[in-house]
């Protein structure tokens, strides 16, 4: 990845990450650089291996999972993943995982109170009994939940789905994390309790400056919600774009597919939504060259052999501070007519 | 079963006529999940029911097939009384109405094929064998599975190809009235817009209704002709797609339109953001949604009388926009302020008072 704009030391950093189950490679590759306070957002179809990336960074992998290559640093130093004891560490104080269903997350049998205590107890065993309650109920309110004293007390079933959420942002923020990743965290949520849940996370980036990467199939969430998108096909990230031009100004042939796909507002109704035909290649026989070729409107014989280069779609303007690279994984990016 | 004109039929009496449904769950202190709930779907018609988890949308599909037995009211499908109906004649009418299930995975029989899952309707509602190969076939090749997917078994298809081995299923009865409960959430969005298109075709090409029940707002703005709106049990509003999507009378509608995410740059009216939390249950009294209304949360009467879902007054006459609320139109999603772009409301009918929070 290029030098970032701004010149603080990326919060996370992610090369050419690789993951493998047995001989099948599922991440191929990723590159991912996060700015402290930025919000990244990685999207895609199921199996494309958005979900692995999260484990991955968190040494979280499935049995038979493993981190074949890649280099991966946090706020500056080199996490080694055979470390069981430095990933402890780094779990939960420096880079925490919420994931989609929060009743599966939370410990049915323990109050919500312990359950945070437990992270907080985790990387400051010292703290005291008071410290630690006063300092729960401080997370609890931080994140939105009325009544923290009572609230403590209650177990995950006595919350509602949107207040378990909130719980468990509660305890991935409780040791002041650099970055939160956040696997889709409102995909179980109502659309309204959703929104709610959004602008918690928008209110914990502005308010600890913690980062947030957040993985979704929901590509009008990344886009409002994020300043960068990943989009993510066969294990590889096949463009990143800064979110304000993502919708018109997409340049792989994928991502501008899958937008076109959405039933956005104001498409005018009875016109035929488009998709994509075929279906994504199994990762254990994959096509050569581009994997995205053959379900490509705009392939050409030459797509099919070798890596598709990553082209650079427009560089950040100086003049627009925090705007990011604009790239894509694709021969014809530049052709391939954006709007 | 009888062709069907796929004209102007809406004239006549509606298709399927709902009215003061009930369906209640629980022993002694039982809840009615769906509370009086009355509807009308017009032979041709799409019409989609919208609400969050809890409302009784699944619910109501249920009952409206026969799945479920409902406690009291009436569900006519044209004049027959499908709630009274028992055994072998409930039985004939159930190839009238079909449904389509939110799990492609859960509804399909892993050990038959394709082919047999598709047979298997028709077989059931008694089609002679002999006529059944050639229906099998038309359908099979109408969902883009004929050839060689017709002797697959559901394991080996993905989510999309057994969304439409269920949609095959359900329309190769030619069905009055299909109910899809969420018949897309499941599937990748890529293969969502292939399975709506193709419900869009079939039933431009057969005539069918539907009754779309989903989540996903921007699913029904996109595939319904009319939505309901459903809160707690309750139907908080009726209208047209293009009237509800453009002028939410409810303030629950409004909150709910402006919640979906946007896409960056396309968002039109800024976030209306809910009171509290959800309630699992409707209120003894009042509206069921005064607790959450930025409206009426501090009002004597949306605390203490239900509102009747009434015409909306003023709205442009011949839509049938109805809605349950005693200030309708009085919450106003904040048209997004980046480029203050004067939209004078060519006929506003309501007082649109602004700012309410």
């Amino acid at each position: 990845m290029s030098a970032a704009p701004s010149p603080a030391l990326p919060a996370l950093s992610v090369e050419g990450l690789r993951v493998a189950y047995g001989d099948v490679e599922v991440v191929r590759g990723v590159d991912l650089v996060v700015r402290p306070g930025e919000k990244v957002g990685v999207v895609g179809e199921s199996g494309c291996g958005k979900s692995t990336v999260a484990l991955a960074l968190m040494g979280l992998l499935a049995t038979g999972g493993s981190v074949t290559g890649g280099a991966v640093t946090v706020s500056g130093s080199r996490v080694d993943y055979h470390d069981e004891r430095a990933l402890d560490r780094m779990r939960g104080s420096q880079l925490s995982l919420v994931f989609q269903d929060p009743l599966t997350s939370l410990d049915p049998v323990k109050s919500i109170g312990s359950q945070i205590a437990e992270a907080l107890r985790r990387h400051s065993p010292r703290m005291s009994r008071a410290a630690v309650r006063a300092r729960c109920a401080e997370l609890l309110t931080a994140v939105g939940v009325p009544e923290p004293e009572r609230r403590l007390r209650q177990y995950p079933h006595e919350f509602s789905g949107g207040m378990r959420q909130r719980a468990l942002i509660a305890v991935a923020v409780a040791n002041d994390p650099a970055v939160l990743i956040a696997d889709e965290p409102t995909t179980a949520l109502d659309v309204t309790t959703q929104a709610q849940v959004v602008d918690l996370l928008d209110s914990l980036v502005d308010g600890l400056g913690v980062a947030v990467v957040l993985v979704t199939h929901d590509i009008g969430l990344v886009s409002e919600f994020c300043d960068r998108v990943l989009v993510m096909y066969a294990g590889r990230v096949v463009e990143e774009v800064p979110s304000d031009v993502l919708f018109g100004g997409a340049a792989h042939p994928y991502t501008r597919a899958l937008l076109e796909s959405l039933p956005v507002p104001g498409r005018p109704r009875g016109e035929d939504l488009a998709w994509i035909p075929g279906a994504p290649p199994p990762l254990s026989a994959l096509p050569p060259g581009c994997s995205f070729a053959p379900r490509c409107a705009w392939a050409q014989p030459e797509c099919s052999v070798g890596t598709p280069p990553r082209v650079v779609v427009s560089e950040p303007s100086v003049a627009a501070l925090g705007t990011a690279l604009h790239t894509a994984e694709c021969r014809r990016a530049l052709e391939v007519p954006r709007g | 079963m009888a062709e069907v004109e796929p004209s102007e039929a809406a004239a006549g009496a509606p298709l399927l006529r709902v009215r003061d449904l009930r369906r209640s769950y629980g022993g002694p202190r039982s809840y009615a999940v769906l509370d009086g709930l009355s509807l009308d779907v017009r032979r041709g018609e799409t019409v989609g029911v919208v609400g969050e988890s809890g409302c009784g949308k699944s619910t109501l599909a249920r009952a409206l097939v026969r799945l479920d037995p409902v406690d009291h009211g009436t569900v006519e499908l044209d004049g027959v009384d499908l709630a009274s109906l028992r055994g072998a004649a409930l039985r004939r009418e159930r190839r009238r109405f079909q449904m389509v299930f939110q799990d492609p995975f859960g509804s399909l029989d892993p050990r038959m094929t394709v082919r047999q899952l598709v047979e298997q309707p028709l077989a059931v509602h008694g089609t002679p064998p002999h006529l059944r190969a050639r229906l099998v076939e038309e359908m099979l090749d109408d969902v883009g599975l004929g050839g060689d997917f017709a002797d697959r078994l559901p394991p080996a298809l993905s989510g999309g190809q057994r969304q439409r081995v269920a949609i095959a299923r359900a329309l190769v009865l030619r069905p009055d009235i299909t109910v899809l409960d969420e018949p897309i959430s499941a599937l990748d969005v890529s293969v969502q817009a292939q399975v709506l298109t193709l419900l869009r075709r079939e039933q431009r090409r057969l005539g069918l209704t539907y009754l779309f029940i989903t989540h996903d707002l921007a699913a029904a703005e996109h595939f319904c002709d009319r939505v309901l709106v459903l809160y707690l049990g309750r139907v908080v509003e009726v209208a047209t797609s293009e009237e509800l999507f453009a002028s939410p009378l409810h303030p629950y509608s409004a909150a709910l339109l402006s919640a979906a995410p946007q896409p960056r740059g396309t968002r039109q009216r800024e976030r209306v953001l809910l009171r509290g939390e959800p309630l699992a249950r409707r209120p003894e009294a009042g509206c069921p949604f005064a607790s959450r209304c930025p409206v009426g949360h501090d009002r004597e009467v949306c605390r203490t009388t239900a509102p009747e879902l009434v015409p909306a007054s003023g709205v442009a006459a011949g839509g049938g926009h109805q809605v349950a609320c005693h200030f309708p139109g009085e919450l106003v999603a904040q048209p997004v302020g980046r480029t203050a772009a004067p939209t004078p409301a060519p006929d506003a009918p309501a007082p649109a008072r602004k700012g309410v929070r």
